[in-house]
């Protein structure tokens, strides 16, 4: 945003609380004008005072072109000024270095080459080791035909596991294998109970005569109910997604299952 | 810490540890120290990946984490230093290579590279890497790896990583005091006594080849067989003291310095005196301890050849030199001299600011900015008589030396109400302060850092789309031609593929090559200006 700036008053932009306001004709003692090198952005970064005198000519040459009043000198446009747009400054300078001055010839040596070749095998080296986090590749297209020779080039062969006496416990990541160690018990214990059932049943079938099917039904499903609660408590603070697939997978068919039996018990229980 | 501070330490991290890294690093670097809770909450990333992020952070140094005690969430703050320190770290390595050779380097580019590690798996790698250079059938032996590493320990280049306070398991045993809590929120290695000490490792053996690609599968599975062995030297954790590299990069520059301004000679005798007092003198020191002449001659190089008459006439020299590399501090054994550490370090900015300042803004704005270093307070009108340039140009000068922050102003009011009429300006150099260094000398840095992110991003600025899709074909062709070679395809196979780059393109990609490389070498040398600065700031904060 751009306000103009009566020249003819000695006026200032002061910045507020909530947003900016001009006053108009008041005048400002220097010390509180919050005047940095760019008129256009002052009030974006107020750090060094500048004279009456100096703030006539412009002097951020990114944003000059938004308040063009006194043509800037070649030799001030030439360095980058404004910290306010520093990245427009930057682009600036990019493309429009002057010629005033050259740089200074970079010093060229067997020791700058070594340390040039140096700097190029740290990046690559540092690229691949296990420090470097790919981010999660979302995107599931075809793979390419030279995918492959890359991953076979660039595969490391290791894997990192941090010494855990160095690094705060919170940052350990969760075991994934209780869910999996959790499934097996579950089915172990189902059959042992499923086997208790069968003979309670066997028993009841001899004492009473009653439906078998309904008692197998029920505590089948009780069994089920009560390992449904375990997985809860295991899985409750993992709300986010796993990077494992199989186990993702594994524990929506869990879930879905559990789900149809809750229904089923519950139809029961009125029924 | 500026913006631009921190969008360079991100570039660092981007370069260094991939994209996830830097958001993360970025976001603690804006926000200060913070739970993990409260990154998970402002960063919106999984919770996961969040945990592995840190753990690199902290592994690498770059994040320190400070646990006050049970029931109270332990604080990650990010340390921008660290991350800036990766510029130099080409530079820790050469020294390493030409203090210590081959071995010394292998080390130290292995432990920058992992943040820290095990004295044994670090002789390991690095037998294992040094042997792969080798000839067939020579190997390089793990003790003789080990014994280049204890002497980097002696020397102090390497150190022990200082006890962390509330990691892992360790400390639900002994409960923190108020004294090491105070001490976790920045430890000190030094204040570990253990620092320097070498453990009993019991490493034999020689450092394996590497075998072809195909049986790496095999000896990763050997491998985690083979890793329950123990060496002695389990949880203790070595790291590069970047403080001892510094003081050897400090002498390097009085003693570069000294052979500038004098002669070769005199060079050495500062040699000499920095290498007698490097045990004897605290870093923070702003001169060496007193030597006699006498000492000084005595461990002069007999190869130098400097009589005793010579080395009291360079010595004189010396201390009346205006750059003050030398001063007397006696009169007795001959004289006592010292190296004054401080000065030299203050005039070394000087003389870099001032270049700096010649260089860009050219020989006349140099004059006024030496008058200003040299007069300190100076009206406007007086610099332009003092510096003998017309009116016009020294004002202009003058704004834009102003504008870089490269001059202050000064505003003494006559009347309270700061009327520009009834107020002196006065412009001065202050004793070469600290915003210097972050406001005029990283900009200088940073246009070289943009264009390695244009290197990953086709959408910055200097390398347009084009020249993405150029690198990418040329890496896959690499690689094609690589796996090939592997698989051991007939010559016409090669050169049929190699043939798919054509004559403009590879013109095109040279020359991005070369641009790269001019970069990545201005990123070096410019580190070299920085360093100087640096170790001038952090000398006139301690004395």
């Amino acid at each position: 945003m751009l306000i103009r700036l009566d020249e003819s008053v000695h006026s200032c932009i002061i910045k507020g609380d909530a947003q900016l306001t001009v006053v108009p004709g008041v005048p400002v003692p220097v010390a509180r004008c919050a005047s940095s090198c760019c008129r256009a952005c002052q009030f974006l970064l107020p750090r060094v005072p500048v004279p009456v005198a100096a703030r006539a000519s412009s002097c951020c040459r990114a944003c000059q072109f938004l308040l063009p009043r006194v043509p800037v000198p070649v030799a001030a446009r030439a360095s980058s000024c404004c910290r306010a747009c520093s990245l427009l400054s930057l682009l600036y300078w990019l493309f429009h270095q002057t010629t005033d001055f050259k740089p200074v010839p970079l010093k060229a040596g067997e020791e700058e080459d070594y340390m040039l070749a140096l700097k190029q095998e740290l990046r690559g080296a540092m690229q691949r080791l296990p420090y470097n986090i790919k981010p999660l590749s979302n995107r599931a297209e075809v793979e390419k035909y030279t995918q492959r020779y890359i991953k076979q080039s660039q595969r490391t062969n290791e894997e990192w596991t941090p010494d855990w006496n160095l690094l705060p416990k919170e940052l350990m990541p969760r075991k994934r294998r209780v869910g999996a160690e959790a499934g097996t018990t579950k089915k172990t214990r189902i059959s042992q109970k499923v086997n208790q059932d069968i003979l309670n049943k066997l028993e009841d079938l001899e004492k009473k005569d009653r439906n078998p099917e309904k008692s197998d039904d029920e505590t089948e499903k009780k069994a089920e109910n009560e390992e449904e609660e375990v997985e809860e408590e295991e899985f409750e603070e993992e709300d986010i997604e796993e990077e494992n697939d199989y186990i993702d997978s594994y524990f929506d068919n869990g879930e879905d299952f559990a789900a149809g039996s809750d229904e089923n018990i519950d139809g029961e229980a009125t029924y | 810490m500026t913006t631009q501070e921190v969008r360079l330490c991100g570039l660092l991290l981007r370069e260094h540890f991939g994209e996830v890294v830097e958001k993360l690093g970025t976001h603690l670097l804006r926000s200060g120290s913070q739970n993990l809770r409260t990154i998970l909450h402002e960063t919106g990333m999984p919770r996961d990946l969040v945990k592995k992020v840190l753990c690199v952070l902290v592994q690498n140094g770059v994040c320190v984490f400070n646990h006050r005690g049970p029931g109270r969430p332990t604080n990650y703050q990010a340390n921008s230093n660290k991350i800036l320190r990766i510029l130099r770290y080409p530079r820790y390595i050469y020294t390493a290579k030409t203090l210590y050779g081959d071995t010394g380097e292998l080390i130290i580019e292995e432990l920058l590279q992992r943040g820290e590690m095990t004295m044994s798996r670090t002789v390991k790698t690095v037998a294992d890497r040094l042997t792969q250079n080798m000839e067939d059938g020579q190997c390089m032996d793990y003790s003789e790896v080990s014994s280049a590493f204890c002497k980097l320990v002696e020397t102090h280049f390497l150190q022990r990583c200082p006890p962390v306070a509330g990691a892992g398991k360790a400390d639900s045993a002994a409960p923190a005091t108020p004294a090491t809590q105070a001490g976790a929120s920045a430890p000190t290695p030094e204040s570990f006594p253990d620092c320097y000490r070498v453990p009993q490792v019991t490493i034999r053996g020689q450092g394996k080849r590497r075998l072809s690609s195909e049986d790496v599968d095999q000896t990763i599975a050997k491998k985690a067989k083979m890793d329950p062995e123990t060496h002695g030297d389990e949880g203790i954790y070595w790291q590069v003291n970047f403080e001892r590299f510094h003081l050897h990069f400090r002498d390097q520059a009085i003693i570069s310095a000294v052979a500038n301004k004098l002669d070769q000679t005199s060079s050495e005798i500062v040699r000499t005196m920095l290498r007698m007092s490097e045990v004897t003198t605290s870093p923070t020191a702003s001169c060496t301890k007193p030597l006699s002449a006498n000492e000084i001659f005595r461990s002069l190089p007999s190869t130098y050849n400097i009589a005793r008459p010579i080395l009291d006439q360079y010595l004189t020299l010396l201390v009346d030199d205006p750059m003050e590399f030398v001063g007397r501090a006696g009169e007795s054994g001959g004289g006592m001299f010292v190296v004054n550490l401080h000065k030299v370090l203050a005039n070394l900015a000087r003389a870099t600011l001032e270049s700096i300042v010649q260089e860009r803004f050219g020989s006349r704005s140099a004059r006024i900015f030496r008058l200003l270093l040299r007069k300190r307070h100076l009206e406007q009108k007086q610099v332009e008589d003092f510096a003998m340039v017309p009116a016009k140009e020294a004002k202009d000068m003058l704004y834009m030396l102003l504008s870089q922050n490269l001059v202050q102003l000064q505003e003494i009011p006559k009347t309270p109400d700061f009327a520009p009429s009834r107020t002196f300006y006065l412009y001065t150099c202050n004793q070469l302060p600290t915003l210097w260094l972050t406001e005029a000398c990283l900009p200088l840095i940073y246009p070289t850092n943009v264009s390695n992110v244009s290197w990953d991003r086709s959408d910055r600025l200097l390398f347009c789309l084009t020249d993405r899709r150029l690198l990418e074909k040329s890496q896959r062709i690499e690689a094609i031609l690589a796996s090939l070679q592997a698989s051991g395809a007939e010559p016409e196979q090669l050169t049929e593929v190699e043939e798919m780059i054509t004559a403009p393109e590879k013109q095109q990609l040279d020359s991005l090559r070369l641009h790269i490389n001019k970069l990545d070498s201005a990123e070096n040398q410019v580190d070299d200006t920085i360093f100087i600065l640096e170790s001038y700031i952090s000398a006139t904060a301690t004395s």
